[in-house]
């Protein structure tokens, strides 16, 4: 199986040397998105009102291959 | 091989001398099962209760969409689900992680054991209480930790499981489940458990290589995830000398 790497930036940028096995492109996006939410589930509670999560997916090459991010914007309307 | 079964129950209650020979009258089968392979699937009428004497194993359940959650893992010593043989079909299933040796002990056996020899029932009593308990545990793990202690609390978990039947060196034990095992067991992906097992390494708290993992600094790595062993009940009061004694270990062999 072809390994893809995830690396994961989320206020401090996390490398992916190891990667994990897929069975195909498709396998991975569906890794990245899988990721990029849960990831989002535990940082934006705990702290700030902008956060950008991204999960960017390289292949065995270093090519880039996928993209995966989500942004979160806390606004306050009293204080 | 009666003899196992029979120093496993006696690390929860004190059994007599009809008790043993009772346990010793049925032949229990020994098997060898690959990896990767069920030992009873979904669906199936279960008729056997099986013992694992080494390697390890899993209680899962498969979804309609493909994904598997892992509810269970199964250490040497272990029994998968004593009281399963009562179920008309099996609601789940349980397979082997890495080839494990197993003993088969029939239905008819249980039955006819319990019904006659009260402290043979006290004893897979326990045993069903202690599964329970950390399936509790397993729950408050998913449901209200985070994934890097998640995942650090199962390896402390496993640290303790593993110790108490003699499956541990120098804080070191053997790790067949791969990334994916993990996530389906923590409710997390493959990602998170890769990027946790990163930090762990990066703490210097773990290492895991060629599928062993060692703890570097247990008390560490407890102090990290709140571990608490006190519900795995490993240090019954009542029998806590007797279960110093890994009873494993001197079934080695078969």
């Amino acid at each position: 199986m072809p390994r893809y790497f995830f690396d994961i930036h989320d206020g401090r940028i996390d490398r992916d040397e190891d990667g994990i096995e897929c069975a195909d492109l498709q396998a991975a996006v569906l890794q990245a998105k899988k990721a990029v939410s849960s990831i989002a589930a535990i940082e934006v509670p705990k702290d700030g009102e902008r956060q950008a999560i991204t999960v960017l997916v390289t292949d065995e090459t270093g090519q880039a291959v996928y993209l995966a991010a989500m942004t979160y914007t806390g606004t306050w309307l009293s204080r | 091989m009666q003899d196992a079964l029979i120093r496993k129950l006696e690390s929860f209650e004190e059994l007599s001398d009809a008790d043993r020979a009772a346990l010793r009258a049925f032949v229990p089968r020994v098997r060898n099962v690959s990896a990767r392979t069920d030992l009873i699937s979904q669906g199936d009428t279960p008729s056997d209760v099986h013992l694992i004497l080494d390697g390890y194993a899993c209680r899962y359940k498969m979804l309609p969409d493909g994904q598997r959650q892992i509810m269970a893992f199964f250490v040497p010593g272990d029994f998968c689900d004593l009281n399963v043989f009562i179920l008309d079909q099996m609601d789940h299933s349980i397979g082997t992680i890495s080839p494990c040796k197993t003993v088969e002990i029939p239905r008819a056996a249980i039955e006819e054991i319990t019904a006659h020899h009260p402290q043979v029932t006290r004893a897979l009593m326990w045993c069903a209480l202690v599964d329970e308990a950390v399936l509790r545990e397993w729950l408050v793990n998913i449901g209200s930790r985070q994934a890097d202690q998640r995942i650090a609390h199962l390896f402390c978990e496993l640290l303790q499981r593993l110790e108490a039947v003699g499956r541990v060196t120098d804080n070191s034990y053997a790790f067949p489940f791969t990334q994916t095992d993990v996530a389906d067991t923590m409710g997390l992906s493959d990602v998170q458990v890769s990027r946790t097992l990163r930090a762990l390494r990066g703490l210097n708290l773990i290492t895991l290589k060629h599928r062993v993992l060692t703890i570097l600094d247990v008390e560490q790595l407890k102090a990290y995830c709140g571990f608490n062993p006190n519900y795995l009940h490993l240090k019954n009061a009542r029998w806590s000398g007797r279960r110093q004694v890994p009873w494993l270990s001197s079934v080695q062999g078969g």
